[in-house]
């Protein structure tokens, strides 16, 4: 605890806080993408962006009667080695509401001491798929933005990862923009959406409605 | 966070659990201990409402870590949590489910001796009181098999007969684990113990 490169994710107050998260994502194809670091570069805070490279493995938790499922995503830096694994409770996504600007999300982020996959296991999680994103973080005042690849690991077990084998899945970068602020609280869309627009027209930031994605394929 | 020793002790005949806790309160301070605040330990389990998982959660909030929780399941693997454990857990309510009669804890005084520190709690769940737990802890030291000697000589000074003759099964089992776990196992033990007890009479 006295090391000096502890950072606690969270303090000991506001733990049952109920939090929501506002965010809209586009896409960037790789070509363009100096052009938007560019622009990130133009509006974001005068911080230097932070690289990071993360894993995030994604588990399902089916529920007993009911054809959803929880989704959990267990995240770890694989540049800073010392920051914690974390666990993300990743609500279901509201899109279809036309009055709000972006999209919501529920969104719990908890700090663990080592590698989850046991726990989540015998919570009754089921391992989906692992995948690393590789990106850039700028931040805004409340905003955060992501740029990251999506790149896939052939071995999806902790034994077999390996940094240097990562494959692009595909041609073309992942933006998002999301702003986390207490329920009920709508602030921060009108936030979230006007950013989106001083990025436009290199990347589209638009709502999406994920069932329909899921539904197409 | 040090070695730590965690027991239910054993109120004497003819006493009640408050006659009992001051019974081991003076013989903390006779010794020369000097009173250092409160203390809470507390434990909620959870249970799954798909019947094939029989496991049970146990999740511990111990005032000695104030930012950190610890999750844990019987026999299976822990964790050690940041203070938003509970508000995740609560998101998995269609699954997970709090026990009935799951909330324990030991609550009291927290007394220095030294570089020892004597906790003596009442268990109680709800409004009931369940017994008395006792834990010492030897703050300098972080290996438990290198102080336990030390360890019993207190025990004796301080709970004479009701002292451990070996070392506790929790600790003997992975004596290289974190302390903070051991200290939260043996309170999960503990807790288990007295729930079964207060089942059975």
């Amino acid at each position: 605890m006295n090391d000096a490169s502890y950072h606690p994710l969270s303090a000991d107050s506001a733990s049952n806080v109920n939090l929501q998260e506002f965010f809209l994502q586009g896409s960037v194809l790789d070509g363009s993408i100096d052009k938007l670091f560019g622009r990130l570069q133009g509006i974001c805070d005068n911080v230097k962006p932070e690289m990071f490279t993360d894993r995030e493995r994604t588990y399902y938790l089916s529920t007993p009667g009911l054809t959803t499922s929880v989704m959990v995503k267990a995240c770890k830096s694989v540049i800073q080695p010392s920051a914690p694994w974390q666990i993300k409770y990743i609500g279901n996504i509201e899109a279809a509401d036309h009055t709000k600007p972006a999209m919501i999300r529920s969104n719990v982020t908890v700090a663990v001491s080592q590698d989850p996959s046991q726990f989540l296991e015998e919570l009754g999680f089921i391992l989906r798929y692992e995948v690393v994103l590789r990106g850039q973080f700028y931040r805004k005042g409340n905003l955060k933005v992501t740029v990251a690849k999506l790149l896939l690991n052939s071995g999806i077990a902790a034994s077999t990862f390996d940094a240097t084998k990562l494959e692009a899945a595909n041609t073309s970068h992942l933006v998002e923009i999301s702003a986390l602020s207490l329920m009920r609280d709508d602030g921060a869309a009108e936030e979230v959406r006007h950013f989106a627009q001083l990025l436009a027209p290199i990347a589209m930031m638009e709502k999406v409605d994920h069932r329909r994605i899921q539904m197409h394929q | 966070m040090g070695v730590t020793y965690v027991s239910q002790w054993n109120i004497p005949e003819g006493k009640n659990i408050q006659q009992g806790v001051e019974e081991l309160q003076n013989k903390a301070e006779k010794l020369g201990a000097k009173k250092c605040g409160l203390f809470v330990v507390e434990c909620e389990s959870f249970h799954s409402t798909n019947a094939q998982n029989l496991k049970t959660l146990h999740t511990i909030h111990n005032s000695e870590y104030p930012a950190s929780r610890f999750a844990c399941f019987e026999d299976g693997s822990f964790l050690v949590t940041d203070v938003m454990l509970g508000t995740f857990l609560s998101k998995l309510r269609s699954v997970w489910q709090p026990k009935k009669g799951g909330k324990i804890e030991s609550k009291g005084q927290r007394y220095e001796f030294g570089d020892f520190i004597i906790k003596i709690g009442i268990v109680s769940m709800g409004p009931s009181t369940k017994g008395i737990a006792l834990e010492l802890e030897y703050a300098p030291c972080r290996f438990p098999l290198d102080c336990w000697e030390l360890m019993t000589e207190m025990l004796h000074e301080l709970i004479d007969d009701q002292a451990p003759a070996s070392l506790p099964q929790v600790i003997a089992q992975k004596p290289d684990a974190n302390l903070a776990e051991l200290t939260a196992l043996q309170y999960i033990r503990l807790f288990n113990n007295l729930r079964k007890a207060s089942m059975n009479r």
